[in-house]
C-alpha cells in the first residue's frame, strides 16, 4: 500500500507545479492559456536532450523552466505585440512548438531510460522517501516565489491586469509586460515540471502533453472547492492538495477496478462535484473565463 | 469549517479505501494466472495485437476468467494515466506484463525491476532503451518487435521479376526513420544481390523529380518506410508506371494507389507470438535471455490491375496467399 500511495502523491506534487503554472494565468492573470499543452512538452523535450547529452539532471529544473518561459513569451508576443486574441494566440504557438519539439526530439520519442536521471538519485523505485521529500521542498518553493512574487509591487500590478486591463492602463501599469512576464513564469513551471515528469516516466513523447490543460484545470478546481478564502497564500497551498487528491482518486479509480479509459469521465466528474462543492459563484467565474475571451 | 470537514472526509476515504484494496488483493488464491496488459491508445494495429494476445494464450488453454486474469489498461493517450497505470502495475502481484506499443512499455520498463515483461509491437526496443541488444536483452524484459518486413518485401519483388537488379530508393536525408530503413534495406538488399541507386528528396514536392531522374537506371522502385516518400507515394508510382517499373511498396496504401504488392504487418499473430513468448517465461525462461522476436508473418497485397499493365503473371502461390487483391 505503502508505495502505491506514493506514487500518487509524487505524481500529485509533480502535477502541482503545472497546476500552480495554470494558476497563474487562467485565475490571476485572467488569460486562459493553452500553450501549456505544449510548453509541458517542450521542457521535457530540451530536459531530456540535455541529459542525454551529459547535463545532471538536478539541473533540469533551471533549463525547463527557461524553455517554458521562451514557449510562453511566444504566446505573449503573439497576444500583446501582433494583437491576436488569447486562445487564438495560446494555439498558434502550441503548434508552432510543436514543430520545434519535433526537430528537437528528431523524432516523437526519445528514451531516457538508460541515462542518468533525478530518480535515480533517490533510488526510485525501491525507497519513496527521498524523491517525495525532495518534491514537497521543489513545490513549497514555488509556492512560496509564488505568494511572494503577487505582494510585490510588480505582482500588484500583474493582479490589476488580470482584474481589469482597461482600468489597470489608466493607472499607466504597462499591461503589456505584465502579461509577457505572468505567461512567462506561468510556462516556464509548466516547463520545469514537463523536465521533471520526462525523468520520473523515463521518456519524452511528442504527445505527451496531450490533456495537461484539462488535468490541470481539474486539479485547480478540486483544490479550490476546498476553501471559500480568496486569499493568494490559501490557494496555492489547496491547489498543491487538490492535484495530490487529484492523483489519489485516479489511482484509487484504478485499484477499484476501473479501466484507464474510464478516467476522462472520472475527470469530469471531479470537476463537477467540485463545482458544486465551491458554490456557484466559482462556476460563474470559470464560465466568463473560458468564454469570454 | 465545512471546508475542513470534507477534506477531511476524502482523505480519510481514500486511505482505507487504500487499505481494503491491499487486504483483499493480499486474500486472493495464487491459482489463477494474472496478467497486465497496457497500452497508450487505441488504433487498428495495437488493439490487434492485444486480440492477438489474448487469443495466443487461449490457444495454450488459457481462458480469460477461468484460469487466468487479464487487467487491460488504456491511457486514452494521456501521459499521467499512462504513469498511474505502470504505479497500479508496479504495486500489483500480477506474474507478468504486456505492455503493447513504446509509451507502455517505456513507463513499466521505468518501474518494474523485479517481475518479467514481454513488450509487443515496439518497432525499436534498442532505441527505445527498453533493452541493451536485440540478441541479449538482459534484465527482466524481452518482447516482440513490428519492424517493417524489409527482407520478406525485397523477396517478394524477386518472386514477382526474378530477373531485376537494379532498385531505386528515393529518400529524405533529414529524417532519422528514413535512414534507418535505408541502411536496413541495404544490407538485406545485398544479401538478395540487388543493386541500389539512391536519390535524395526534402519533402513530398521533391519525390517526383527525384524518381524521375533515375527512372530510366533502375529495373524496379521500392518504397522505404520514410515519412516524405510515403506522403508521395503516388508520384513516384505515377513516374514508375509510365515507364513500365514495378513498384514494392511498403505498406497496404501504396499498393491501393498503383503500387505492385507488399507485404504488411499482421498484428494478430505478432500478439500471438508475444503471448508465446510470456508462456516461456511463466516457464521458467529467463526474459533477459530471450532475443527480441520480429515479425515472421505477414499479410500480401497484390495490385492485379498494375500486373496486368506492366505485363507481370502474378504467381499462383502468391495469389492464393494474397489476404487482398485491388483490381
Amino acid at each position: 500500500m505503502g508505495s502505491l500511495f506514493f506514487t500518487s502523491v509524487e505524481l500529485g506534487l509533480l502535477y502541482a507545479i503545472v497546476v500552480l503554472g495554470v494558476f497563474l494565468t487562467f485565475r490571476i492573470l485572467n488569460f486562459p492559456d493553452l500553450t501549456v499543452d505544449s510548453s509541458f512538452v517542450l521542457g521535457a523535450a530540451v530536459t531530456t536532450i540535455l541529459i542525454r547529452n551529459g547535463m545532471p539532471g538536478i539541473l533540469s529544473i533551471f533549463v525547463g523552466f527557461m524553455a517554458g518561459f521562451l514557449g510562453g513569451s511566444l504566446t505573449a508576443i503573439l497576444h500583446t505585440r501582433l494583437g491576436i486574441g488569447k486562445i487564438l494566440s495560446g494555439i498558434l504557438s502550441m503548434s508552432i512548438l510543436y514543430t520545434i519539439n519535433l526537430r528537437l526530439m528528431n523524432g516523437p520519442n526519445v528514451s531516457l531510460l538508460n541515462q542518468p536521471r533525478i530518480i535515480e538519485i533517490f533510488k526510485i523505485p525501491t525507497n519513496h522517501f527521498y524523491l517525495t521529500l525532495f518534491l514537497i521542498i521543489v513545490v513549497l518553493t514555488i509556492k512560496f516565489f509564488i505568494d511572494w512574487f503577487l505582494q510585490t509591487e510588480f505582482g500588484l500590478w500583474l493582479r490589476a491586469t488580470g482584474n481589469n486591463e482597461i482600468t489597470s492602463q489608466s493607472f499607466s501599469i504597462n499591461t503589456k509586460l505584465t502579461k509577457f512576464v505572468g505567461i512567462g513564469i506561468s510556462n516556464g513551471l509548466v516547463g520545469l515540471a514537463g523536465g521533471l515528469i520526462t525523468q520520473y516516466q523515463g521518456f519524452s513523447d511528442i504527445n505527451m502533453g496531450v490533456g495537461t490543460v484539462i488535468l490541470s484545470l481539474a486539479a485547480l478546481m478540486l483544490g479550490e472547492a476546498l476553501t471559500s478564502k480568496n486569499k493568494i497564500p490559501i490557494l496555492t497551498f489547496v491547489i498543491v492538495v487538490g492535484s495530490i487528491l487529484y492523483q489519489l482518486i485516479v489511482n484509487i479509480a484504478l485499484q477499484l477496478g476501473l479501466a484507464g479509459s474510464d478516467l476522462k469521465l472520472i475527470t469530469a466528474l471531479i470537476v463537477i462535484i467540485s463545482l458544486l462543492i465551491g458554490g456557484k459563484n466559482k462556476y460563474q467565474f470559470y464560465e466568463k473565463k473560458l468564454f469570454n475571451n | 469549517m465545512k471546508k475542513i470537514i470534507t477534506f477531511l472526509f476524502i482523505v480519510i476515504a481514500s486511505v482505507s479505501v487504500f487499505i481494503f484494496i491491499t487486504r483483499y488483493k493480499s486474500s486472493n488464491n495464487k491459482q489463477i494466472l494474472r496478467v497486465g496488459i497496457s497500452q497508450i491508445i487505441s488504433h487498428v494495429g495495437i488493439d490487434a495485437v492485444r486480440d492477438g494476445i489474448v487469443a495466443g494464450f487461449e490457444a495454450k488453454g488459457y481462458k480469460n476468467g477461468e484460469n487466468i486474469l487479464f487487467d487491460f489498461q488504456n491511457a486514452q493517450g494521456e501521459t499521467s494515466i499512462n504513469q498511474a497505470i505502470a504505479g497500479k502495475f508496479a504495486n500489483s502481484n500480477y506474474d507478468i506484463f504486456i505492455p503493447i506499443g513504446t509509451q507502455a512499455s517505456q513507463a513499466l520498463v521505468n518501474l518494474i525491476k523485479n517481475k518479467p515483461i514481454v513488450f509487443a509491437s515496439v518497432t525499436d526496443p534498442v532505441t527505445a532503451g527498453l533493452v541493451a541488444s536485440k540478441e541479449k536483452p538482459g534484465g527482466n524484459v524481452t518482447g516482440t518487435s513490428d519492424m517493417t518486413l524489409f527482407k520478406e518485401q525485397l523477396e517478394l519483388l524477386k518472386k514477382f521479376q526474378p530477373e531485376d537488379k537494379k532498385i531505386g530508393l528515393v529518400y529524405n536525408p533529414s529524417e532519422s526513420n528514413s535512414q534507418f530503413s535505408l541502411q536496413e534495406t541495404k544490407k538485406y538488399g545485398a544479401e538478395l544481390g540487388y543493386e541500389f541507386i539512391t536519390v535524395p528528396a526534402n519533402n513530398t514536392g521533391e519525390v517526383m523529380s527525384a524518381a524521375r531522374s533515375i527512372v530510366n537506371k533502375v529495373d524496379a522502385f521500392y518504397i522505404l518506410a520514410d515519412n516524405t516518400v510515403i506522403a508521395g507515394q503516388e508520384a513516384l508510382i505515377k513516374v514508375a508506371l509510365e515507364a513500365k517499373k514495378p513498384v514494392i511498396a511498403v505498406e497496404q496504401s501504396g499498393v491501393e494507389k498503383g503500387a505492385l504488392a507488399t507485404i504488411g504487418i499482421n498484428y494478430i499473430k505478432l500478439g500471438e507470438r508475444t503471448a508465446e513468448m510470456a508462456l516461456n517465461v511463466l516457464n521458467g525462461e529467463k526474459p533477459g535471455d530471450i532475443p527480441i522476436l520480429g515479425v515472421k508473418d505477414g499479410d500480401i497485397f497484390i495490385n492485379s490491375k498494375t500486373a496486368k499493365l506492366l505485363d507481370i503473371t502474378i504467381p499462383t502461390d502468391l495469389l492464393e496467399q494474397a489476404k487482398q487483391i485491388y483490381e
